[in-house]
């Protein structure tokens, strides 16, 4: 990993409230961290220890206490308007537990989608999306609807969707959350090919060790602060695993019981 | 009381989802109390000097309409208040796992009801008194009344009548909303929000089809009602109401699909913004809505007609008072069946010669002219038309007598005539003839002849026609353009075929009365319809100004009103439904503007986005009715024989300004509504 380029996201202390004076949370204290071009980072931990509001602070669906985040270097915490808007529709790519796809547009109008509201030059965007589908195998489905689309199809047209626009950072919460195991598998390793072949930046909210053993690098997160962090380096995705296992009985609490 | 201020926090809170609901109230209220207030209104007791059977008539008619008026704004009222009982399930689920009972959570609707109906009943009171104000005028306008004297008014018994109807309604709605409370359980309530329902979406080949196909039925359908339509008889038309119904249903079934597909392959639209996503969700809110935007078509179809013929009936029939009833009146008297049995020997008897056999003093007659008129037992409309008339019997109305002798005047006398009514006067060849006529369907059919020349023959005579159509002229006064036809010849033919050929029928009198007062016009009106029939020599017919006036301003006062009030109702009707059924998508809505959002649509994208889907969803029904009325117009206009339907621009316009402004405000409820759902406030 080269250390010298600026880092595509950066959090600086970050610490998010929550309540009023007498009833106050601590969702995240003074959470710092970077994640590097081409990067696939993991965030794991239990349910309440902050995963989700980390994440919502980044997609700036929520606001940070204190602190900042800097995607690719700008300032995102004190964005507004139609810049705030324009940095969610440009830079951001999503990935949802529930796929969130139009249930009255077929799979590849789904992902023609995220380039038309961009405004993007019409006469590429069929193509484009051709392209996308054909990197996540569902070719076929590109005229379907949703309701005719397996879960595991449904989740590698929302990937499309959320890659389909180069974002700078796509974000990635409870992916496999909804699949089966075998559809889990499949999305996850399209995940790691297109993150390797277009150099995307993936972070991925998870509470599940297996999910979590397909990312480079692994953030775990404990009472709102950053626990530890574990990187993959050159093993194999079994060795992650069974390290990421250890770290998760470290942690103790719910987590145990998923595994 | 602690219940009833949460009932009157949750109707503040939800104001906005109540809206529909509160403008279909207010408006249903205003419009209720404005006809149930006519018949106490100024100028309806001005133009009904003369008239209380036809007004007592009128006022029996709209109150029976303001019934079926009320049994459809209770239909609505208790569907609108469906919708939002559906809509708060999950409120009431709430309430009960709060331990609140159902006997509580129904007393609460109760008093949401009732600060409902309270609050709707006095606003839509208000705007009601006021909006009748404007309706005197309107009928000032309409009916010619005298409107200096003008105050206003307030009708106390109209107000009564509304609110004992709408507190019917709003007890049948406590009774509905006591039944829907005691009849769900908690697991149903909770689990209401969920989605169950599967959209199926047609193949595009098919929707191309069945779009064809309903144009070209209604294509047909527009075919038989323009240029068919003379030959359009009751089955035929029923059967064009069916089919048009059918057309409109298959045209919404297969619109969006079919609009879809070919916006679908002009890529440069469809990939542009958020233009998908807007075609998607009219295709889909349409699909899921066929019936009830057939429905609503048809409604608003069924409004522009009622209101545009209702006010050209008016006009046509005020129009035509004018030009056909310029003198106070105009009487015939039938020589040929009298003649034989009392011993006339049709000869010299004048009309007024048998007026004062019956004790009439004409002197009263200030004005008049008196002209014979002759008939041959040759001449009918069969054999007027010569050749042509196999031709012209498939061609005209059954109803026609073939065989009956036509009239015939001589050209002076009837030019004499015509100067004393202010009708055209004309001049013909020796050996010319005119015919004049204005009813449309028997002047097609003698036109026929006289583009054809076809000659007359009457005894030793000769004669072609002066003109190629038939022209404009009355004998008798009427209350619309129906002369059916009569012979003027030239005054040498007459004194030469006179006693031969032709005999005298009769003959017709237009006189004014004395006095110029509307006092003294009646009282020599009085003296002539009280003669007594049985003192008269031979039986004589007559048409006064007067009563023609009273009998169509009347006639014409009943049709109008009734059409207003049904159009705006079922405008009404129609407008709500829509609303309701848009507002009932918005769960819909709300979930899929939310991934939007997640994927980077800002605010004011998906608000146009709303905007532009609810405009074509609002506009679609509206469009197509207005397509079906230009036909359906001059349908109407056809069959009612309308000739002055020009000036009903001035009334067409105000309604329209009523109707868009009605519209918009629903379009706005809804709208409003809309965004306040998706965007999760």
């Amino acid at each position: 990993m080269a250390v010298t380029q600026t880092p595509i996201l950066e959090l600086r202390g970050v610490d998010k409230f929550y309540g009023s004076k007498s009833t106050l949370t601590h969702a995240l204290r003074g959470i710092s961290f970077q994640v590097q071009k081409g990067e696939f980072v993991g965030i794991m931990g239990a349910s309440g220890s902050g995963k989700t509001t980390l994440l919502n602070c980044i997609s700036t669906i929520d606001k940070v206490t204190g602190g900042s985040i800097l995607v690719d270097g700008s300032q995102i915490t004190d964005l507004k308007g139609s810049a705030l808007n324009r940095f969610r529709r440009e830079d951001l790519g999503f990935i949802f537990q529930d796929f969130n796809l139009l249930d009255t547009m077929t799979a590849g109008e789904n992902i023609a989608l995220a380039l038309t509201i961009q405004r993007k030059k019409i006469s590429r965007i069929p193509e484009q999306v051709e392209a996308m589908a054909e990197k996540l195998g569902i070719r076929d489905a590109l005229s379907k609807y949703p309701y005719q689309l397996s879960g595991g199809q449904k989740q590698r047209v929302a990937c499309a969707r959320a890659m389909i626009t180069n974002p700078k950072l796509v974000l990635a919460d409870e992916p496999t959350g909804a699949l089966d195991s075998k559809s889990a598998r499949l999305l996850l390793e399209r995940l790691t090919s297109l993150n390797r072949e277009l150099n995307a930046t993936i972070l991925m909210v998870t509470h599940d060790a297996f999910t979590a053993s397909y990312a480079s690098r692994i953030l775990f997160i404990k009472d709102g602060s950053l626990f530890t962090e574990l990187q993959r380096g050159r093993e194999t995705r079994r060795e992650f695993f069974a390290r990421i296992i250890d770290v998760v009985s470290l942690l103790g609490g719910e987590l145990n019981e998923v595994v | 009381m602690r219940l009833f201020s949460l009932s009157l926090r949750n109707v503040r809170k939800s104001f906005r989802d109540y809206a529909v609901y509160f403008l279909t109230l207010i408006l249903g209220v205003a419009i209720f109390y404005v006809f149930s207030a006519l018949d106490s209104q100024q100028a309806m007791l001005r133009i009904s000097q003369n008239t209380r059977d036809i007004l007592k008539l009128m006022v029996a008619m709209l109150s029976g309409v303001s019934v079926l008026v009320a049994c459809i704004l209770g239909f609505l009222i208790v569907y609108a208040n469906r919708f939002l009982i559906r809509r708060r399930k999950k409120e009431f689920a709430i309430y009960m796992t709060l331990g609140m009972g159902r006997r509580h959570i129904s007393r609460l609707l109760v008093g949401e009801t009732l600060v409902i109906g309270l609050a709707s009943l006095s606003l839509g009171l208000l705007i009601g008194v006021f909006a009748s104000q404007f309706m005197s005028r309107l009928v000032s306008r309409m009916f010619e009344a005298d409107m200096s004297a003008y105050t206003f008014t307030f009708s106390s018994g109209a107000a009564l009548k509304t609110v004992l109807y709408f507190g019917v309604m709003f007890l049948v709605v406590i009774l509905f909303n006591a039944l829907s409370v005691s009849r769900c359980r908690l697991i149903d309530l909770l689990q209401a929000s969920r989605r169950t329902e599967v959209r199926r979406l047609r193949s595009s080949l098919f929707a191309v089809l069945v779009f064809l196909a309903a144009c070209l039925i209604l294509g047909r359908c527009y075919y038989r009602v323009t240029a068919g339509a003379l030959q359009l008889d009751r089955s035929g038309s029923l059967r064009v109401i069916f089919l048009g119904c059918l057309g409109t249903y298959l045209l919404f079934w297969s619109m969006a699909g079919f609009l879809l597909n070919l916006l679908r392959a002009w890529k440069g639209f469809y990939l542009r913004g958020l233009n998908s996503f807007i075609l998607r969700q009219v295709n889909s809110s349409i699909q899921t809505f066929v019936l009830s935007m057939t429905l609503v078509c048809l409604l608003f179809f069924v409004t522009v007609e009622m209101l545009s013929t209702g006010f050209a009936m008016n006009n046509s029939l005020r129009g035509e008072l004018r030009t056909n009833c310029p003198r106070d009146i105009s009487l015939y008297m039938d020589l040929s069946s009298a003649g034989e049995k009392e011993g006339l020997s049709g000869g010299e008897l004048t009309v007024r010669e048998a007026l004062a056999q019956a004790g009439f003093d004409t002197s009263l007659l200030a004005q008049w002219v008196e002209i014979p008129v002759y008939t041959c037992p040759e001449l009918t409309l069969r054999s007027s038309l010569g050749g042509l008339w196999e031709q012209a019997v498939s061609k005209g109305p059954a109803s026609l007598l073939w065989d009956l002798p036509q009239e015939i005047v001589s050209l002076s006398d009837y030019n004499r005539l015509a100067a004393f009514y202010g009708q055209p006067v004309y001049e013909t060849g020796p050996d010319q003839y005119l015919v004049l006529c204005t009813h449309e369907g028997t002047c097609s059919i003698l036109n026929l002849a006289l583009q054809a020349g076809v000659p007359l023959h009457l005894g030793e005579s000769l004669l072609t026609p002066a003109r190629d159509a038939c022209q404009p002229g009355l004998l008798m006064m009427s209350n619309s353009s129906s002369n059916t036809g009569f012979f003027v010849l030239p005054d040498q033919v007459i004194q030469k075929e006179l006693g031969r050929s032709l005999s005298r029928a009769g003959s017709y009198l237009a006189a004014d009365y004395t006095g110029t007062a509307p006092e003294e016009k009646q009282a020599v009106e009085d003296q002539i319809l009280s003669l007594e029939e049985s003192r008269l020599p031979v039986p004589i017919d007559g048409m006064t100004k007067i009563t023609l006036y009273e009998s169509s301003v009347g006639l014409s006062a009943i049709v109008t009103f009734v059409a207003i009030y049904l159009g705006v109702v079922f405008f009404i009707a129609g407008a709500a439904l829509l609303a309701l059924r848009e507002l009932s998508e918005s769960a819909d809505n709300r979930e899929r503007f939310r991934i939007l959002d997640k994927i980077g649509a800002d605010k004011r994208m998906q608000h146009r986005a709303l905007l532009a889907q609810m405009g074509i969803f609002f506009a679609m029904p509206l469009a197509l009715a207005l397509i079906h009325s230009i036909f359906g117009i001059q349908y109407a206009y056809k069959i009612m024989s309308f000739y002055q339907a020009k000036d009903i621009l001035a009334s067409l316009c105000i309604t329209a300004v009523t109707l868009t402004v009605i519209y918009t405000a629903y379009f706005a409820a809804t709208y409003l509504g809309s965004r306040r759902i998706i965007d999760g406030e």
